[in-house]
């Protein structure tokens, strides 16, 4: 309990706690929309954007945050005009990212150490004002997937519909999309470059396993992601290992307890009934 | 100024054309549809008949013509279409959503009204199973659900493919029955894409036959009337479906019993 009275550790908490809930809301509805690897292509790209602001001496987030969500519009985008599949756009982007990040770290300088506290994430880093953005980014995901989550269902249940309906489906696309930008850029500082797509992923995928409606997907996401978070750095404090990868080891843990619970052939004694 | 004709006109295609890679799919077809019509489709396999519903709906790019839905002329908004897709294959096998949930986004720009939502569920007779995951669905209650959905919307065109493919034949009866009603008392302008020719002769009104471009499109009396549809269609065929409409195949146009 001493650990809690440090400043860092109530800062870690309070941002984890915020991005957890940012996530799992939207990665609910990127997982219905096949879209999971959004993330992971993001948080790659991220981390080039990342080199490029220590390498030009800037700070990194204001630089980070403009030039992924411009990457999340372009994977969303490229694939609309029907050249490409979308995994292929993000593979593409996710590269040239990764390529940056890394070209810069090889040209050397003091930045190398900042660089990789980004590809997996510090704690120590968590600034006041990280928390203030991560407040402001949950606030706005909360009021965008809450309010519309019907509008959200239809686009993810089936598209087609949606527009037939009159939803601008490329709008919430996009929308999707710069929130999970947003998401991707400060969650960064939290679990990583290389684990953040677990944010995203594990506690969606947890939720969907038992959820019987979409409502109740999206509130046990939402409290698995800030569950998940906390838990993870408490376990991270405790056992002092690094809190990128307890996050995603006590996220992980609570999938496979899930889909224990919740494995197929009991959901099939279900479907019977 | 705008004739009451054609005020009346909700759908309007001219000299469309919707290409797949080389292949025109639909070539320079061209009909209207007015309000409170009941439109059959039909037409052999590849003749075109998913592709025009998807065209109308702006589901798929054409190449050259146009297409004019008609909107509320006394207010100009946008005319609430009701669609009724073959089937649909679940993105997730768990997809995390109840009947209810998917029957609310009949209209999500709008939020579809609570009682509009209801009236649909038990209409189609799935009250009972109004929060099971649609995952737990069998074909022929996701059939109903899609109706449900469709119905949901109030539409003022309903637009239907193939609908009735994974119904019973019981249900099937009654989807027909209602149909006939929203069509009736409701006023609900119907275009429905089917196989089912023997049926359809009882219920729609008017008779499209595609085939790429539009080889029939008229009243069953005129098509029963026609010698030229006759070879087209084969004569069983023909006499089958004007059987079911009531007129006898080789009758002249208007002349049902």
């Amino acid at each position: 309990m001493e650990m809690l009275q440090h400043a860092f550790v109530q800062r870690a908490a309070a941002a984890g706690l915020l991005v957890g809930l940012a996530c799992g809301l939207l990665g609910v509805v990127l997982l219905l929309r096949r879209s999971a690897l959004v993330g992971e292509g993001l948080a790659h790209f991220t981390l080039g954007c990342v080199g490029l602001a220590l390498w030009l001496g800037w700070a990194p987030l204001s630089l980070a945050l403009p030039l992924a969500v411009g990457a999340a519009l372009l994977m969303a985008r490229l694939p609309e005009r029907g050249t490409m599949y979308g995994d292929t756009a993000i593979g593409m982007v996710a590269a040239v990212g990764l390529a940056v990040g890394t070209a810069l770290a090889a040209r050397g300088g003091g930045f190398r150490a900042d660089l990789f506290a980004y590809l997996f994430g510090d704690v120590l880093a968590v600034s006041r004002r990280d928390v203030a953005v991560a407040a402001v980014l949950a606030l706005i995901v909360a009021v965008v997937v809450v309010l519309r989550r019907r509008r959200w269902l239809s686009v993810a249940f089936d598209p087609d519909h949606a527009r037939v309906s009159g939803l601008n489906v490329c709008r919430y696309e996009h929308g999707l999309a710069v929130l999970t930008a947003c998401a991707v850029v400060i969650g960064l500082r939290i679990v990583g470059s290389l684990l953040m797509t677990s944010l995203l992923v594990f506690p969606a995928a947890t939720a969907l396993l038992g959820a019987r409606s979409f409502a109740g997907a999206l509130a046990v996401s939402t409290a698995l992601g800030a569950l998940g978070v906390l838990a993870g750095l408490a376990l991270a404090l405790f056992l002092n290992l690094p809190a990128g990868p307890s996050i995603v080891l006590v996220q992980a843990a609570a999938f496979a307890i899930a889909w224990l619970v919740c494995s197929p052939d009991r959901g099939r004694s279900r479907a019977s009934v | 100024m705008t004739s009451p004709d054609s005020a009346a006109v909700v759908l309007r295609v001219r000299d469309l054309t919707v290409r797949l890679g080389q292949v025109a799919v639909l070539d320079h077809v061209s009909f209207e549809v007015r309000r409170r019509d009941y439109v059959g489709i039909v037409g052999p396999n590849g003749a075109g008949k998913t592709t025009l519903l998807r065209a109308v709906l702006g589901l798929v790019p054409i190449e050259c013509g146009s297409i004019e839905l008609g909107a509320d002329p006394s207010s100009g908004r946008r005319l609430r279409i009701g669609y009724l897709p073959q089937s649909f294959a679940l993105p997730l096998a768990r997809f995390p959503a109840s009947v209810r949930e998917i029957v609310e986004t009949a209209q999500p720009e709008a939020d579809a009204s609570s009682s509009a939502v209801q009236a649909a569920i038990e209409t189609v007779g799935l009250a009972a199973l109004e929060h099971r995951p649609v995952g737990m669905l069998s074909g022929g209650e996701r059939q109903r659900l899609l109706l449900a959905r469709a119905l949901a919307a109030e539409p003022e065109l309903l637009v239907m493919d193939e609908p009735t493919t994974a119904l019973d034949p019981a249900f099937r009866e009654q989807f027909y029955h209602l149909l006939d009603e929203w069509n009736t008392q409701r006023g609900t302008t119907m275009l429905l894409v089917t196989h089912d020719t023997a049926t359809i002769g009882a219920h729609a009104r008017r008779l499209l036959y595609l085939d790429r471009t539009v080889v029939f499109y008229g009243t069953f009396e005129e098509f029963c009337a026609s010698e030229a549809m006759r070879t087209q269609f084969g004569a069983p065929h023909q006499h089958l479906i004007c059987h079911q409409h009531g007129v006898g195949a080789g009758f002249e146009a208007g002349a049902g019993p």
